[in-house]
């Protein structure tokens, strides 16, 4: 089964050759990563540590960069396609458990989710998933443990079917709506977590939380 | 000076109905030419429906004052005005997001195009 590792990464110069190495050392060849419009060396460091670099010129978002890795995985024959951060906050040992269900041919998603076992998250993480989580909810009609979640694995099938439009952090909002609509199966499977000072500096803050919030009810309004 | 008024009917209830009726017609049109779905229909169908019901039952306005503590029931003009302003924020929001997908979908397409070239490019040397 080939497997394409698909990492977002906007201005992750620092830290993108980290997740690059961690995949490798854990075997995984096909890894692409899809540099954001970044100002940094972000395209240059992903290409050096070994990975496929595609750039957009502007930015354009996390959801939209990751439907880019997708849309090239599926054009480069992937059976599975695993949606990777490049802040090195997810773990690649993670991967094999979360493949294993779309092997088995068993699941079309798998979700990983940090909140299925115990472990460090900061308070304002949990309160910004619960609230991503509700609004999915509201949206999708699935309740996940970990909406916001940036590790996932899609059948070629289910990649096919779910088409990203949100361009920003809703997106991953959006991937339920999806699931929902097109009727396909997914699980959550526990993945570990790790909070450094700079991951803690990306990822949503207050503000990009409401206004994922706002545009992801005014899409739903205006579907 | 007396206010102006048709059939028992302020001007600005007059207004607002027609234009409301108007914008019905219109999404009714559009929708008719296959430029929006019928979700979209039935949302805007149902926004200005609400604008112009709110026009011409102000009574309702006067109930949704006294509930907000506001004293003065002729706020209502200004309460429809501010409802038409919201939609046409929301209006502009769609707008945008249109345009912003438009770009994205455009830097997507591209960002794939130049990767297949520059393969080729690097296959020739």
């Amino acid at each position: 089964m080939k497997t394409f590792i698909v990492i977002p990464a906007y201005n992750e110069a620092k830290i993108v050759s980290c997740a690059v190495h961690d995949l490798k050392i854990h075997g995984y060849r096909d890894i692409v990563v899809v540099d954001d419009g970044s100002s940094d060396k972000t395209f240059e460091e992903a290409e050096r540590a070994g990975a496929v670099a595609i750039k957009h010129v502007i930015n354009c978002g996390v959801g939209a960069a990751t439907q880019t890795g997708i849309d090239f995985a599926l054009k480069n024959g992937a059976d599975a396609i695993v949606t990777f951060d490049a802040d090195c906050q997810h773990s690649a040992d993670d991967i094999e458990g979360l493949i294993e269900p779309i092997l088995k041919r068993k699941y079309d998603v798998v979700i990983g989710s940090r909140f299925l076992n115990k472990q460090k998250i900061p308070f304002s993480r949990r309160v910004f998933n619960k609230i991503g989580n509700f609004l999915t909810y509201l949206i999708s009609g699935i309740y996940s443990t970990d909406s916001q979640s940036g590790i996932k694995v899609f059948s070629r099938e289910a990649a096919k079917k779910i088409r990203i439009t949100a361009n920003r952090f809703e997106y991953c909002s959006e991937i339920f709506r999806e699931i929902k609509e097109t009727r396909l199966s997914f699980i959550e499977v526990p993945v570990k977590v790790s909070y450094t000072a700079y991951t803690k500096l990306k990822g949503q803050n207050f503000a990009h939380g409401l206004e994922t919030g706002f545009k992801l009810i005014v899409r739903s309004l205006m579907r | 000076m007396n206010a102006f008024t048709f059939h028992g009917f302020a001007l600005y209830q007059v207004i607002t109905t027609i234009f409301c009726l108007v914008m019905i017609l219109k999404m009714i049109s559009r929708y008719r030419r296959h430029e929006r779905t019928l979700k979209e229909l039935i949302v805007w169908v149902v926004t200005w429906g609400v604008i112009g019901g709110l026009a011409f039952f102000p009574f309702i306005i006067d109930y949704i004052a006294q509930v907000f503590g506001v004293k003065s029931g002729t706020s209502g003009f200004f309460a429809i005005w501010l409802i038409i302003l919201t939609y046409a924020f929301f209006r502009t929001f769609v707008v945008v997001e249109h345009i912003d997908k438009k770009i994205t979908d455009l830097t997507r397409k591209a960002a794939l195009d130049s990767h297949d070239i520059d393969k080729v490019l690097k296959k020739d040397k």
